[in-house]
């Protein structure tokens, strides 16, 4: 362990002394001393821009305020040059002080890039980095990070998030993948400002803080795809995404306010059966199930009349769009000594459903400051703010039907109630002059009983949940502080050490307050002719004041109850650097060298009050009885501590190499396991620098091919999985005596441990080309990458030979291998027609695709079950589903008639005849116990063999047996278009996404039938389902669920998708309209996010392209106005 | 440049002092620890080891919250809707279905190991071994009592899972050891063992554990319920009364050893707890109601009892019985459980004599005369039932059809779908506040009566009909039967006619207690037919029918007459006041004479529209396969672990047939 140590440092010491003894051998010399300050065209202060004596070595480098001083002979001429700006050279002329301004140089290859500790060259990168700039992202109406970055990345997908107001996207990087239960995470490792964002609660990769950024606060966004990454070995296989927030530049205070004012509104809602349609439907339905159902049980012809004039539309009375406004300014500046930058952001979003609100507040402040001669300090301290309020109506959580309920579930089932809540049911009615909230009676077969209930829709009304107090608030804060030191040391130039220590410490405080609301229930309609609401007797029963009145007057006090939960986080990271960078004529020479330590701990505590009543005041003392199993108070730490390093070397910036390397350690291993070992090694030839090639090949204007090889690590494993732990469970453990019934705390053996446990490895290989031509107008950038991933953290307790008679649960251990490789294309176009008219086009596109190489051996299986197995791909299998059998009477596999049923049945028992079997579809052993309305499959195969081949057809119906292939794959081809035209101040940006392949099918939603399961207004397609009313109907009938939902190619459809994403178009407001203010810039524009599909291949377009029939909560599209001013 | 270098070096020097002192050091990795678990050093304290005692309570029983379930850990009530106590197609007994495939298999066994833990049996059985295996050594410092008293938990728990694995599949792999996972170590592969001696593992954990546990707990009003050497006792005669019985004894009627064994099991098991306080409780039926309502305190009956507890909490586990039995009139959620017309005409008649048309029974006003255990099982219209909001309610459960054919139903009774419904074990003092759903009712999982007709059922099987009859009439003596013709029993010409006494008292006795699935599946009373290998017809030689080809039957109880409207019931609140019969009135049965006049002046009795055992609306009637008394593996057992064989009947994972043979 120590000796290990010793190795690492004496490693460190190795390379510090290999940069020191070439320094010594540097020479320097004196004549006159010049001074002066750097500043771009707006004023702003450049540092690092280099300052060349011309025809010499003599080079210097501003400072971060723009200054430099360098000595150079008298009548000299200074090269200014800085990346991304236009070269300029400035004669003496006798002059010790040169000031200058440098102009922007669109040549994108100068830019500099952000990458792990450091910055880079654009065209010096060696590795797959991809950059995004926060300008582009400032119109976009998203109320998070994540989801501006969509289609802007090949292999960056960006997916989930609601839309609820607070509600989140995930990104991932190219391809990432882990086999280890709850350690897992395919979330990009995410640094801000050099502080690698970790959860406090359990160390893994988080987007919160990231989330939580304005673009207005951004300087850089880097993604690191490739082993570029290495540099964060140990948690970098996922890839990295690099921020820089923005410091001040020196100048005049320059002073920005941009605001946007969006409005929020359902892309669409699906389109559900009205009252008439939901009564035919839910006759047939019950029909079907029951061929002689009592006829009390359906609604009459009268009744079906009448509903036809029934339109309560519960999501129309709920939904109406909302509105999103954001506001943010900024001011920079400074002076010699010190810059500063300090902005904020308020930004608010209303709810289409209730009152939910989100609130968030950012602000950050930046300074760079030179406190002695040489040494500076950059300090920022950050933090963000929000609240969330939204409605609270958990009392549906338990409504487990299957269905509608069961698909959404939880707090996030509000929305599919309204959306297929049957529209003869009102929300509200009126009892002796009074109104009351309804307890739904959306069956006419049965009595979903009391409306104190939690799992039946009879105890559900969103309104009256609404309206009586009922909600849950989360206030979180976050603050964060980061400071470093720079020291140049001055006798070595391009020497300079580093220390940065930053911490974030955040909070979060959630008041969940779900109060009782009175509902009035109809006691008997599901009665005959009672199902409806006109037919109950508009007066409170009494068995024996008022026996014909029908209704109950209850109170649903089932959920009642308070939540306080807090949760306090912190995470402290501290890092020491040492950098050396210089230029030695052709050759120019970086490395670093560095440490890191981090921390992180966590306490949260709920409180957890039940049987609150409805006088709730805010406090404890009126909440209720605290339920000590659902109350909690825990604490979590964990720290890694880590040594990094980077060489950097180029010859005439066309040959490139690079070694990083980072050595790291987590408490998630045992001690000696902690520590993991991770290089990377990069290198770059820029052949289009070869005389032999510009000679022969002028128009290509750059071509660079770049190759980075490295590995990295991931600690994807829950804490403590190194040892045996007993946890205590509060509410698990039987008692006795006068304590039967109520459980007390039991003691429980958590998994075996498995002490071997350490990183998860991969090694990742890019082959990159960059490629300009037509006067840099037209780039063309490839990768290729092939990421080996190797020691996978698996569950090889599942394997086939493991005896489940040995029971229990065991710790992964580091088994599995996958590799994964993919291709990214991005081909970018822009050019400018005439002096004030541009535009752009960019297409990205990517392909991916890997293989299971080693892979613990799981039980046989039937070919067409996708599970994990070596040979095969994780996420990229066929499709697989029933073919339908077609010699049914209209030759679509809807079984109508008997002689359907006869004929399909002759089919199976002559192939079970000749295989000597018997005849059976799914466990069902006769033609009379099959239902008219069924889909007929094929019989392709029988039983499986031991090898996990299939046996000939047996006349048997087997789901996963009888499958055949519906799509080769399940790849999604696709690829992205971003468009831009600039012209004369009016600008257009667009993003248009292209996909095809894989396998599409329409969603089905199951209708429950058990004692507690409504029946609920479904999409419109099972209007025309077959039923002995409708033997015609288009669709099987939905009673006969497991008899049609399997997959099969009766539900298949049409793949391809292409969309309009977002669409942006502004206007720059010409300066001569406000030449006489001290107004810089004005801009206004109108930006459009999730907009038009411009095909959809579902019948009736029952849903949109975004959204499924069971969706918590609709994709939301937004217009908004934007308007940025500057000062 | 002397004087540069020399303050170069101070620089470097500086650095890798801050960069080896600072950081090179991972001492505070190491300090790093987990909060709210303990490490196995928990055995050192008594209070951390009773915890995970209770805890394994917790996984064995938790579940259990009807009497009707069954199978520990699991507790579903599938088993015990298999036969005539309760109506309802269940894919087992579906003509229109056959299950034979490993993938339609019982998946009780358990699923492969992952990294989470699951509470399967196996994962129960690991964590008894577990607790065997180190308390001893880590919890060296404990009390030796309380170490053996643990371990006796421990012991039975472990014996009362091997006999639910053995009752549902046979034989099964025997694990008495904690052992660790590996795909390829042969010796913890172990194959399915025997019948024998998987019982005779049973057995011995069952006699390890009578002799480490109490006869009482001391503490009683903290301990009374944990099990206890009379238990133990008593489930070891359970399992060898299992183990004598034709389903797992092809010798049953020929070879005595295993029947004398159950009987020396099941005297042991008597006269200890007999020794320690426990008996039959009461001396006529209203007692016998009452006993099944004795909660958190001793109830000598109660040989082991599952407490349940009211509130509506997460550490309450809510007894779901209540809610089940209760009608929608009452303020339940629905129709009731309704008894099949087939246990309506199947409890004997007040003087213990079968219900029989020659004995004077009429299966309309099937009420009158019957035993009095009848009116403490069933409810029907007519009769009180009370709850606690209303202590004179009386259950209505008929319906009335107008002129225009629409109907309407009495109470609010909609989906009523007999003539009586069950009402054993209901609590007269019960809220209907929220659909009787927090009901903190105990279950007797196994009564003192039981253990009487377990050792009867031994008794006959020997052929020892003199003490078969006696303690028969141990039983029938509790309720109040009178005691002429044996109880009404009469005389039993041999075995087979006791053996069939005793199953048909435990019919009635122990009616809606869980055990009747379990009667038939020892019994194989559903048809005469068995899989080739396997020796059966014991439904013949006990002069049974088969219960294949029986149906469970629902009915309605109508109103004689056209109603004027299917709004308004027919039949006035005052006649119906006036003919309400009380079990508890000293006149009970004269009112249930007027009564019966009263359903003949207005009621009919009419068919369901749809059957209570029905398939797709279809009525159907009961076949149960010979395979299904033994379940096969499930697929994903045999193809995770392909050295198991699958059992006869069954196919294995590749459609081959089983051969684990659970008679040898």
């Amino acid at each position: 362990m120590k000796q290990a140590l010793i190795k690492r440092c004496s490693f460190l010491l190795f390379t510090m002394m290999t940069v020191m003894s070439y320094a010594q051998n540097t020479v320097t010399y004196t004549t006159v001393t010049v001074t002066g300050t750097v500043t771009d065209n707006l004023g702003g202060q450049l540092p690092g821009v280099n300052v060349t004596e011309k025809s010499t070595k003599n080079t210097v480098t501003t400072d971060f305020n723009g200054q430099y001083t360098i000595k150079v002979k008298s009548g000299a001429t200074l090269v200014f040059s800085f990346i991304g700006m236009r070269k300029s050279e400035v004669p003496l002329n006798g002059r010790t002080i040169v000031s200058t301004k440098l102009t922007e140089d669109s040549n994108q290859l100068e830019n500099i890039v952000v990458v792990g500790y450091g910055t880079q060259r654009k065209k010096e990168i060696t590795g797959a980095i991809a950059t995004i700039k926060p300008d582009d992202l400032m119109d976009l109406p998203v109320a998070n990070l994540s989801d501006a970055l969509k289609g802007l990345v090949p292999g960056l997908s960006v997916s989930g998030g609601s839309g609820r107001p607070g509600d989140a996207s995930s990104i991932q990087i190219r391809q990432s993948f882990g086999f280890s239960k709850d350690g897992n995470s395919t979330i990009p490792l995410v640094i801000i400002d050099d502080m690698i964002q970790v959860d406090p609660t359990n160390g893994k990769p988080t987007l919160e803080q990231f989330n939580r950024l304005d673009p207005s606060e951004i300087e850089s966004i880097t993604v690191l795809k490739d082993a570029s990454a290495a540099i964060y070995g140990a948690r970098a296989s996922q890839g990295a995404i690099v921020v820089k927030t923005k410091r001040g530049k020196a100048g005049k205070a320059k002073f920005s306010y941009n605001s946007q004012f969006a409005v929020n509104d359902a892309v669409s809602h699906s389109k559900v059966m009205n009252a008439y349609e939901f009564g035919v439907f839910s006759n047939r339905f019950l029909t079907n199930q029951t061929p002689n159902i009592e006829t009390t049980k359906l609604y009459s012809a009268a009744e079906l009349e009448q509903m036809k004039g029934l339109n309560n539309n519960w999501l129309k009375e709920a939904w109406k769009p909302a509105i999103q406004q954001k506001h943010s300014f900024n001011v920079s500046g400074g002076g010699e000594d010190i810059t500063y930058f300090a902005g904020a952001t308020y930004f608010t979003q209303d709810a289409n459903l209730g009152y939910q609100k989100y609130d968030k507040w950012n602000y950050r402040t930046g300074l760079n400051a030179k406190i002695a001669k040489n040494l500076e300090l950059s300090a920022s301290i950050s933090g963000t703010s929000g609240t969330t309020d939204k409605t609270f109506s958990k009392a549906s959580a338990n409504i487990s039907d299957g269905s509608f309920a069961s698909a959404a579930g939880g707090e996030q089932a509000d929305y599919g109630f309204l959306l297929h809540m049957p529209q003869h049911v009102p929300w509200q009615t009126t009892i002796g002059g009074q109104q009351y909230y309804v307890s739904p009676f959306p069956n006419s077969n049965k009595n979903l009983g009391s409306a104190n209930a939690n799992n039946t829709i009879a105890g559900w009304n969103y309104f009256a949940n609404l309206n009586n107090g009922s909600h849950q608030i989360s206030d979180d804060n976050s603050t964060n502080v980061n400071a470093s030191l720079n020291y140049k040391v001055a006798a070595v130039k391009g020497l300079s050490a580093k220390v940065t220590y930053s911490r974030t410490q955040s909070s979060n405080y959630t008041e969940q307050i779900q109060l009782p609301y009175d509902l009035v229930r109809i006691r008997n309609y599901e009665t005959q002719d009672n199902h409806l609401l006109s037919a109950a007797d508009p007066s409170f029963y009494n068995l024996n004041t008022n026996p014909q009145g029908d209704y109950l007057l209850e109170t649903n006090v089932r959920n009642s109850r308070v939540y306080y939960n807090n949760s306090d986080s912190k995470s402290t990271q501290g890092d020491f650097m040492i950098n050396y960078d210089r230029t030695f004529g052709n050759h120019q020479i970086g490395a670093m060298v560095g440490g890191e330590a981090s921390e992180i701990y966590n306490t949260t505590t709920r409180l957890a009050f039940e049987n609150t009543s409805k006088d709730y005041l805010g406090s404890a003392a009126t909440a209720g009885t605290l339920n000590q199993s659902n109350s909690l108070a825990s604490k979590v730490e964990g720290g890694t501590l880590s040594y990094f390093g980077r060489i950097n070397y180029s010859y005439k910036s066309k040959y490139l190499a690079q070694f990083l390397f980072r050595s790291d350690a987590s408490t998630k291993f045992a001690p000696e396991h902690y520590w993991g070992y991770f290089p990377s090694l990069q290198l770059g030839w820029v052949i289009s620098k070869e005389e032999w090639f510009s000679r022969n090949l002028a128009w290509v204007d750059f071509f660079k091919v770049r190759y980075s090889i490295g590995k990295t690590g991931k600690d994807n494993l829950q804490p403590w999985k190194w040892v045996q732990f007993y946890d205590v469970i509060v509410d698990k453990g039987f008692q006795f005596g006068g304590n039967g019934g109520t459980n007390a705390s039991g003691l429980t053996p958590r998994v075996n441990p498995n002490r071997d446990a350490t990183w998860d490895t991969t090694v990742k290989n890019n082959l990159g080309f960059d490629f300009n031509v037509l006067k840099n107008r037209l780039n063309f950038t490839a990768d290729f990458y092939y990421d080996k991933t190797t020691n996978m953290l698996t569950d090889m307790s599942s394997a086939a030979g493991v005896p489940i008679s040995i029971g229990g649960a065991f710790a992964e251990q580091n088994y599995a291998a996958v590799d994964a490789w993919g291709a990214e294309f991005s081909l970018n176009w822009s050019d400018k027609i005439k002096s004030d008219v541009s535009y752009d086009i960019g297409i990205n596109f990517s392909y991916a695709d890997n293989e299971v190489k080693k892979y613990p051996t799981q039980a046989v299986v039937a070919p067409s079950n996708n599970a994990v197995r070596e040979g095969q791909s994780i996420g990229f299998n066929p499709v697989w589903g029933f073919a339908t059998w077609k010699g049914t009477s209209t030759g679509d596999g809807i079984l109508r008639t008997d002689a359907d049923i006869a004929n399909y049945w002759a089919y199976l028992t002559e192939r079970a005849t000749a295989a000597g079997t018997v005849p059976r579809y799914f466990d069902i052993n006769t033609a009379s116990g099959i239902s008219k309305g069924s889909l007929a499959y094929q019989d392709v195969a029988g039983q499986l063999n031991p090898d996990g081949s299939l046996g000939a057809p047996d006349g048997q119906i087997m789901k996963e047996n009888d499958y055949v292939k519906l799509a080769n794959s399940s790849r999604t081809y696709g690829f992205t278009t971003n468009l831009g035209f600039k012209a004369k101040g009016f600008y257009l940006r667009t993003q248009i996404s292209t996909s095809w392949g894989g396998a599409t099918f329409v969603d089905l939603v199951q209708q429950g039938t058990s004692t507690a399961a409504s029946m609920w207004s479904h999409e419109t397609f099972w209007n025309d389902m077959y039923g002995a009313d409708n033997p015609n109907g288009k669709y099987p009938n939905l009673a006969q669920w497991s008899n049609i939902s399997s997959p099969s190619d009766f539900w298949q459809l049409n793949t391809f998708r292409c969309f309009v994403r977002n669409l942006s178009i502004g206007y720059d407001i010409p300066k001569k309209v406000f030449a006489d203010t001290k107004i810089a810039n004005i801009t206004l524009g109108i930006t459009g996010n999730n907009l038009w599909d411009l095909y959809n291949p579902y019948p009736n377009h029952y849903r949109n392209m975004y959204d499924n029939s069971s969706v918590g909560y609709p994709t939301l599209r937004t217009w908004s106005f934007n308007f940025n001013i500057s000062f | 440049m002397t004087i540069m270098k020399t303050k170069f070096n101070i620089y470097i020097t500086l650095a890798l002092t801050i960069l080896l002192g600072a950081s090179c050091s991972d001492d505070f990795l190491e300090d790093k620890k987990n909060y709210g678990s303990y490490d196995d050093t928990f055995y050192q304290s008594q209070e951390r080891t009773q915890a995970y005692v209770d805890n394994q309570y917790y996984e064995f029983f938790s579940a259990y919250k009807s009497p009707i379930a069954t199978l520990v850990g699991s507790y579903t009530d599938t088993n015990s809707r298999l036969t005539e106590e309760l109506g309802g197609t269940q894919d087992l007994i579906n003509p229109n279905k056959t299950l034979i495939n490993a993938a339609d298999a019982s998946g009780y066994y358990g699923v492969k190991i992952g990294t989470g833990i699951l509470n399967h049996p196996y994962n129960r059985i690991r964590e008894c071994n577990n607790l065997l295996e180190d308390i001893d050594i880590k919890g060296a410092i404990l009390d030796k009592t309380f170490r053996d008293q643990a371990k006796g938990q421990m012991y039975y728990l472990r014996a009362l899972q091997y006999f639910d694995l053995m009752r549902t599949y046979g034989g099964v792999p025997l694990v008495t050891t904690v052992q660790a996972a590996a795909a390829d170590n042969p010796e913890i592969q172990l194959p399915r063992a025997k019948v024998s001696e998987v019982v005779e593992q049973i057995v011995k954990d069952f006699d390890m554990a009578a002799s480490l546990l109490p006869r009482t707990w001391a503490s009683a009003g903290s301990n009374y319920g944990r099990v206890t050497k009379g238990a133990a006792l008593a489930q070891k005669a359970r399992v060898l009364l299992t183990y004598a019985s034709p389903l797992f004894n092809k010798n049953w009627d020929g070879s005595n050893d295993r029947w004398d064994a159950a009987l020396k099991a099941g005297l042991a098991a008597e006269a200890q707890l007999t020794a320690d306080g426990y008996g039959l409780v009461g001396s006529n039926a209203k007692q016998w109601e009452q006993m099944f309502l004795v909660d958190n305190a001793f109830c000598p009956e109660a040989i082991t009892v599952q407490f349940c507890g009211p509130g509506n909490t997460a550490q309450t586990t809510n007894n779901s019985w209540e809610k089940a039995i209760r009608l929608q009139g009452q303020g339940g959620s629905g129709g009731g459980t309704p008894a099949p017309k087939e246990m309506i005409d199947l409890f004997p008649l007040a003087d213990g004599r079968r219900p029989t048309a020659a004995n004077g029974y009429n299966d309309f006003t099937f009420f009158v005369n019957r035993d009095p255990r009848f009116y403490r099982t069933f409810a029907f219209s007519g009769v009180r039932w009370a709850y606690k909001e209303n202590t004179t309610a009386a259950l209505w459960t008929y319906r009335w059809v107008d002129g225009a054919s629409k109907i309407g139903f009495a109470d609010g009774n909609s989906s009523a779908s007999s003539t009586a419904f069950v009402r054993k074990m209901t609590n007269l003092t019960a809220t209907n506040a929220t659909n009787y759903q927090y009901s903190g009712t105990d279950i007797f999982e196994y009564r003192y009566a039981e253990l009487l007709l377990n050792i009867a059922e031994c008794y006959a099987a020997l052929g020892q009909t003199g003490n078969t009859l006696a303690y028969l009439g141990r039983i029938r003596n509790r309720v109040g039967i009178p005691s002429a013709n044996n109880y009404g029993i009469g005389t039993l010409a041999d075995k087979y006619a006791a053996i069939e006494a005793v199953l048909y008292e435990r019919r009635v006795e122990l009616a809606y207690e869980g055990k009747r699935y379990w009667d038939v599946q020892r019994w194989m009373l559903y048809d005469n037919a068995t899989l080739p290998g396997i020796t059966g017809g014991t439904v013949s030689k006990l002069g049974l029918a088969p219960i294949n080809g029986t149906q469970r039957t629902g009915n309605f109880l109508q109103y004689k007459n056209t109603a004027a409207s299917e709004k308004t019931d027919p039949i006035t609140a005052a006649a119906r006041a006036a003919v309400v019969a009380d079990p508890d009135a000293t006149n009970f049965q004269a009112q249930l004479i007027t009564l019966a006049t009263f359903y003949n002046n207005n009621f009919v009795r009419t068919p369901l529209v749809t059957a209570l055992d029905n398939f797709n609306g279809a009525a159907v009637k009961i076949k149960f396969n010979p395979n299904y008394y033994i379940s096969g593996l499930n697929a994903t057992a045999l193809t995770q672990n392909t050295w198991l064989l699958q059992t006869i009947g069954w196919n294995d994972a590749n459609g081959g047939s089983g051969t684990f043979n659970y008679q040898e």
